[in-house]
């Protein structure tokens, strides 16, 4: 990825929102998605590094994306001593700004971690949507400064799209299963009937006893009655044994 | 307040079972049609009809079915809405059989809207009106709005079923059993696809002038077989 130091801010800021609609249109993968979130916020805001956590199915927080291994390794720490500016931000759902030289009664394990790896500045936006806070960004400065009151709510503003875009994915990702789980329904029931059909004439028999057949072929074999019905009208010769 | 929210209003409150009525019923009131229904479909097929309010919807969703084409099966094939504001003129040309079929019942408009999640499609939001023209800029905003409630309904009922209590989604009328049972009989006989034994029996309904589920029947009761008419 390019790094486009030569654009003014807010023209970047402009084109990230593009940039990471586009990927919501264009087939949307969360690691992508998050990494291109990461990677422009250190361009776009007076930060070395930045990074996102996310809850896991177990509601665990995880680190998903980061621009940098220095600001990774920091979030890892983060979690294992389970203190820090983004534990805080998705437990308070506010953001977070704090510097070095005041952070040490708050976070006393964090702190020296963060400044043995350079970091002196810490930022966290919380990623939520009304009451449901479902992770954080995180900025770290190498500067003993806060975070710009402006960039905190840049920032705030694309953890929001972000926020938006992950719901509404994984929104997305239930429905059309249950939308594919509504097909294959929908598809069994004509399925069976023509299975009927077609035993009634290979087996000479009337329908109700075609379906009698096919049910005891299915239960003593212990198959699914929609798969045996499947096989029957696609010939299968697995199924050419069903008798009366 | 949103389209939404408006039309949340006119719902008000009723059962997830009682939804996809409701949801025909709000329609009919504002779509300015005289029928709305709302029909699941699979394998590019009219599968069955979930909840209908008002004229015409029901006996439409039977002829798309015996005839295999219509808005319904566009809609549902290409994913976007199916709307035709004359079917006397420009209908004649994009569903011939089905334009004069729909003409003999009274109907002069049609709009067909597809119910999808992603890109999965599984039935139809359909209106029809005795009175050809097109719907309005509000009208078309509320058929799609109402198009994707009903989406959402239907995946809760499905959601339902999952979870084990049993909503007779897309259970099958007795005639269309007897059309696949049929179907299935006719593949055996002619040693056909599926499809193409489905395709028979339409064509032997149409040849003859006789209902699908007559032509059906005929061939369950092994009055009819395959071969020639």
């Amino acid at each position: 990825m390019t790094h486009p130091s030569h654009e003014p801010p807010e023209d970047l800021l402009a084109r990230t929102f593009v940039e990471l609609a586009d990927i919501l249109v264009t087939g949307f993968d969360v690691v992508s998605f998050l990494q291109l979130l990461s990677s422009r916020c250190v361009g776009l805001f007076d930060v070395a590094s930045a990074g996102v956590m996310l809850h896991d199915a177990a509601h665990k927080l995880q680190v998903v994306a980061s621009s940098d291994e220095q600001g990774r390794t920091l979030e890892l720490m983060e979690l294992q001593s389970e203190e820090g500016p983004c534990l805080d931000a998705v437990a308070t759902s506010l953001a977070v700004s704090a510097r070095s030289s005041d952070s040490l009664a708050r976070w006393p394990t964090f702190t020296p971690h963060a400044r043995s790896l350079g970091f002196q500045a810490f930022s966290a936006v919380p990623l939520r949507l009304r009451s449901q806070t479902i992770g954080a960004l995180n900025l770290f400065g190498h500067k003993d400064v806060l975070l710009h009151e402006p960039d905190l709510r840049n920032a705030q503003a694309l953890a929001d799209i972000a926020t938006i875009s992950l719901l509404h994915e994984r929104a997305l990702r239930e429905s059309r299963l249950v939308a594919e789980q509504l097909q294959s329904a929908l598809s069994s029931r004509v399925v069976l009937e023509q299975a009927k059909g077609i035993l009634a004439v290979t087996l000479r028999c009337p329908i109700d006893d075609a379906f009698v057949a096919m049910r005891d072929y299915a239960r003593n074999r212990n198959l699914r009655l929609a798969d045996v019905a499947r096989a029957v009208v696609d010939r299968d010769p697995g199924v050419a044994d069903i008798r009366l | 307040m949103g389209k939404r929210e408006d039309l949340h209003a006119l719902v008000g409150e009723t059962t997830l079972q009682r939804l996809p009525m409701r949801l025909c019923e709000v329609g009919c009131q504002a779509l300015g049609v005289d029928g709305v229904g709302i029909a699941l479909t699979a394998d590019a097929q009219a599968h069955s009809l979930l909840a209908t309010c008002g004229d015409f919807v029901g006996s439409l969703e039977a002829i798309q079915f015996s005839l295999g084409e219509g808005p319904c099966l566009d809609a549902h094939g290409s994913g976007r809405p199916a709307m035709e504001p004359d079917v006397s003129g420009v209908g004649r040309t994009r569903w011939p059989l089905f334009a004069d079929a729909a003409l003999d019942l009274g109907v002069a408009a049609v709009f067909a809207f597809p119910l999808q999640a992603g890109a999965s499609r599984f039935g139809v939001l359909d209106a029809a009106r005795g009175r050809a023209g097109p719907l309005s800029v509000h009208q078309l905003e509320d058929a799609i709005c109402l198009a994707e409630l009903a989406s959402e309904a239907v995946l809760l009922l499905q959601q339902a079923d999952n979870a084990g209590n049993d909503t007779e989604l897309g259970s099958l009328s007795s005639e269309r059993v007897v059309v696949h049972q049929a179907t299935g009989m006719v593949s055996a006989q002619a040693g056909l696809n599926v499809g193409d034994a489905l395709a028979w029996l339409r064509a032997r309904a149409y040849s003859t002038g006789l209902p699908l589920e007559d032509v059906a029947s005929d061939v369950v009761g092994r009055r009819t077989r395959f071969g020639p008419p």
